[in-house]
């Protein structure tokens, strides 16, 4: 295989952080989650879990929202199509490097 | 400056990897699934409402029994719902079908039935099934995913 081919040319520069790879996989399969949902699955604090938002953020792969439920401030996460398209392609990445391991 | 531009990750690394992501996917996906117990309820709701509104007798009973079961269950529904972390993606499109189908056959059972079949235990108990059938099949749907 050549330098080009190897599947780790597909990987996402952004997606290679570990955490930020988690909170792209959390938003995957719903529509959006509330900020404290993800913090609690990624298993980080608020200002990880901000600082690496605002990162995905400005690269255009999550988009926030904040609003209120009742009198309570909240802060929604969602995966643009930009995001996911770029998540497709990183999992597909690790899948290829991860499934060679097994052969 | 940044130059390294194909980042390097062993096989192991890009397992663990994996692994994390599905992990903490699974925690969030989990909290999705509340629409499968929401349906359920409204489905239930339904099938008691319109089994209310025929077989009740009197009319003025019928009205006030119809309202204490339909207007907190509603109000409380939608207050959860709101208060849910996060929604399964695509559950709009999956669960518009189920209301639209439990309304337009609640109407037409409450259309056929009032003025003919009121008080009729035959006409009633399997329309309140028929009127309860799309939401649940949307429960179900939910459940399973």
């Amino acid at each position: 295989m050549t330098s080009t081919g190897h599947p780790r040319h597909l990987l996402d520069d952004l997606l290679t952080h570990g955490v930020r790879f988690s909170i792209m996989a959390t938003l995957d399969g719903v529509d959006r989650a509330e900020f404290a949902l993800v913090r609690d699955s990624v298993e980080i604090s608020d200002s990880v879990l901000s600082k690496q938002v605002a990162t995905l953020e400005t690269a255009g792969y999550v988009d926030v929202d904040k609003g209120r439920v009742g009198r309570m401030p909240r802060t929604w996460l969602r995966l643009t199509d930009t995001g996911r398209a770029a998540l497709a392609r990183h999992v597909a990445a690790l899948q290829a490097i991860a499934g060679r391991s097994r052969q | 400056m940044q130059t390294c531009l194909v980042p390097d990750i062993t096989r192991e690394q890009a397992a663990t990897d994996l692994d994390n992501a599905e992990r903490a996917a699974a925690r969030v996906q989990k909290q999705s699934r509340w629409l499968a117990w929401y349906s359920g309820t409204f489905a239930a709701g339904f099938a008691a409402l319109t089994l209310m509104l025929g077989l009740v007798e009197p009319a003025w009973l019928r009205a006030v029994m119809s309202a204490v079961l339909w207007l907190p269950l509603v109000a409380g529904m939608v207050l959860r719902a709101g208060r849910r972390p996060t929604t399964a993606r695509g559950a709009g499109r999956r669960v518009v079908p189920g209301w639209v189908g439990s309304g337009v056959l609640f109407a037409v059972a409450l259309f056929v039935g009032v003025p003919t079949q009121q008080g009729n235990l035959a006409y009633w108990l399997p329309a309140a099934a028929v009127v309860a059938l799309p939401l649940a099949v949307v429960a179900w749907r939910e459940a399973r995913r």
